[in-house]
């Protein structure tokens, strides 16, 4: 005992409690978790709110210190291109509650997010994520999407799965249903009456399919004709994970499925005159031969991708309407007339597949 | 004496099963008549870039040497799964696709599409099969991948190549580089090859 009260404790004490502050005034200088509102001294803060400044910090907490990834969640969802530019984070908004909102990461980082990532890195990237596309309301073109199936023989597809696509599939239809009879005028009645048949009758068939079991390794959906030669869609593997992972991009595809059953080659085959000829013209697709072997409708792909941005956005823009000339065509559906639909022949253009 | 026999006939069964000897293979054909088929494409074709729609598929195989063949698919940048379980599928094809088994799908494609006769109505997925001869002789159909015939097995030898491009322990792979052995493995069947008649 005698020893220890010996000790200098005075060589310790003092140099132990100057590194203390410093290391205290580093993190918060360096690591600035919580912004500080205007005036708002750091050292204001409670002692126990330091430790929090930590790598280990909740999400919840994370997310308070970027207000804008929630404020716009939603959007980013949706578009990451309309997003505004990042507002300051000494805004009033920033003292809003944003329980529960976790951050938007790409999938494949968010399982080794917090290992991998500082917090100071973290706030980066979800500011990188919102500032990213500065240009208020110009949406990015839609890239090709598609989420590979795992293959036929493995039920991966649980009934909680495609209790989702089902409940997408008939969103779509109702869509696409509701868009037909709100434009009712701009067809004839008979035409209007097979064209309502032609969505209504449609089916969709679970993956994987015997018919055509490569489809399992896709994340794409085929419009076909089931044995009776009523209009069928095949969907791949992969798509279940669209719906999950991706719900207006999912919407928009299982539209443009539908809307396929109103192309200009399926409407000829059930003998009905196609009524996109002032669409067609709008977009400057002309045809040139007849439904042939091997090859595809640049009008079919159209038609039904300008139907289904109509009635289900995907969050982002059909490339051809990108451009501001065709994007018109776009803005003025429907672009159906009567008195086009009878004047005209049911002329079909199928291009050749090879381009 | 008895297990002489045995063994001198286990020893002939192994020397003809593990003799992987190709060129007596082609040679054996060629005596057919019938030159082998050793390379295909299969391409499932999608819409113009500016339309929405499901991005084109190329399947290439490459049977000419070596013990198996060499499959690669291109076109989708495909979104990977998270987690991609091993699946009866894959883990079949995980020891890959051999010489001899992807010559006979080649050539059984080959049968099917000699016998097609079916109509065509027009479609928006059309299918595009390419097969190369061992001797250069080039076969060549379209049609679409829902139809009945020649399609529908396309779609199943499509997706038992999918399955070992799909599985990582196979030396082949879902990829948009060329395997190295192989000609091309370009996104569109290559121009300049064309049909004999």
């Amino acid at each position: 005992m005698r020893r220890m009260r010996d000790f200098p404790w005075r060589y310790v004490f003092w140099p132990s409690l100057v590194a203390g502050i410093g290391w205290v005034v580093y993190i918060q200088l360096n690591l600035p978790l919580v912004p500080t509102p205007p005036g708002q001294d750091l050292s204001s803060k409670g002692p126990s709110q330091a430790p929090e400044a930590e790598e280990g910090k909740s999400e919840k907490q994370i997310t308070e210190a970027m207000p804008e990834a929630k404020v716009h969640k939603k959007e980013h969802a949706m578009d990451t291109a309309t997003r505004e530019p990042a507002s300051s984070p000494h805004e009033p908004q920033v003292a809003e509650s944003t329980e529960g909102v976790p951050v938007e990461v790409p999938v494949g980082a968010k399982k080794n997010m917090k290992s991998k990532l500082g917090l100071k890195q973290l706030g980066e990237l979800a500011a990188s994520k919102v500032s990213e596309n500065p240009e208020k309301g110009v949406p990015t073109p839609c890239a090709k999407l598609e989420y590979r199936g795992h293959g036929p023989g493995m039920a991966i597809l649980t009934q909680e799965q495609w209790d989702k696509v089902m409940s997408e599939f008939h969103w779509a239809k109702n869509h696409l249903l509701a868009w037909l009879r709100e434009n009712k005028k701009s067809f004839s009645d008979s035409t209007y009456a097979e064209m309502e048949k032609q969505v209504q009758s449609l089916k969709v068939q679970r993956p994987p399919t015997l018919d055509e079991p490569d489809l399992a390794w896709r994340g794409v959906g085929v419009w076909t004709h089931d044995d009776t030669g009523a209009p069928l869609v095949r969907l791949g593997g992969g798509f279940p994970l669209l719906v999950e992972k991706n719900q207006a991009r999912a919407r928009f595809e299982l539209a443009r499925l539908l809307a396929q059953a109103w192309t200009p080659c399926e409407l000829n085959r059930i003998s009905v005159t196609h009524p996109w000829n002032p669409l067609l013209q709008c977009l400057q697709i002309t045809g040139q031969n007849g439904c042939s072997a091997g090859s595809y409708s640049e009008e079919a792909w159209a038609v039904s991708s300008t139907l289904a941005a109509h009635v289900a956005d995907p969050g982002c823009v059909v490339p051809a309407f990108h451009e501001s000339a065709l994007s018109a065509c776009m803005k003025s559906i429907p672009l159906a007339s009567p008195t086009n639909e009878s004047a005209q022949s049911p002329a079909v253009s199928w291009k050749e597949a090879r381009r | 004496m008895k297990f002489i026999t045995i063994l001198s006939f286990l020893l002939s069964c192994s020397g003809c099963l593990s003799a992987q000897n190709h060129p007596s293979l082609e040679a054996l054909e060629q005596m057919k008549g019938v030159s082998p088929l050793v390379e295909g494409y299969i391409e499932y074709g999608g819409p113009e870039e500016r339309w929405m729609g499901p991005s084109s598929l190329m399947i290439h195989v490459l049977a000419k040497e070596g013990t198996l063949a060499q499959i690669t698919v291109s076109g989708p940048n495909f979104v990977e799964p998270i987690e991609m379980p091993p699946t009866p599928a894959r883990t079949l094809a995980s020891s890959g696709m051999s010489v001899e088994m992807a010559r006979d799908h080649l050539k059984n494609l080959a049968g099917a599409i000699a016998q097609d006769e079916s109509p065509f109505q027009g479609c928006l997925s059309p299918l595009r099969v390419r097969m190369i001869h061992a001797n250069g002789a080039v076969e060549e159909k379209q049609g679409c991948r829902s139809q009945k015939g020649w399609p529908g097995l396309t779609n199943q030898i499509a997706s038992q190549m999918m399955a070992v491009a799909s599985s990582t322990a196979a030396p082949n792979a879902f990829s948009e580089k060329t395997p190295e052995g192989s000609t091309q493995a370009p996104d569109r069947i290559p121009a300049g090859i064309e049909p004999k008649k």
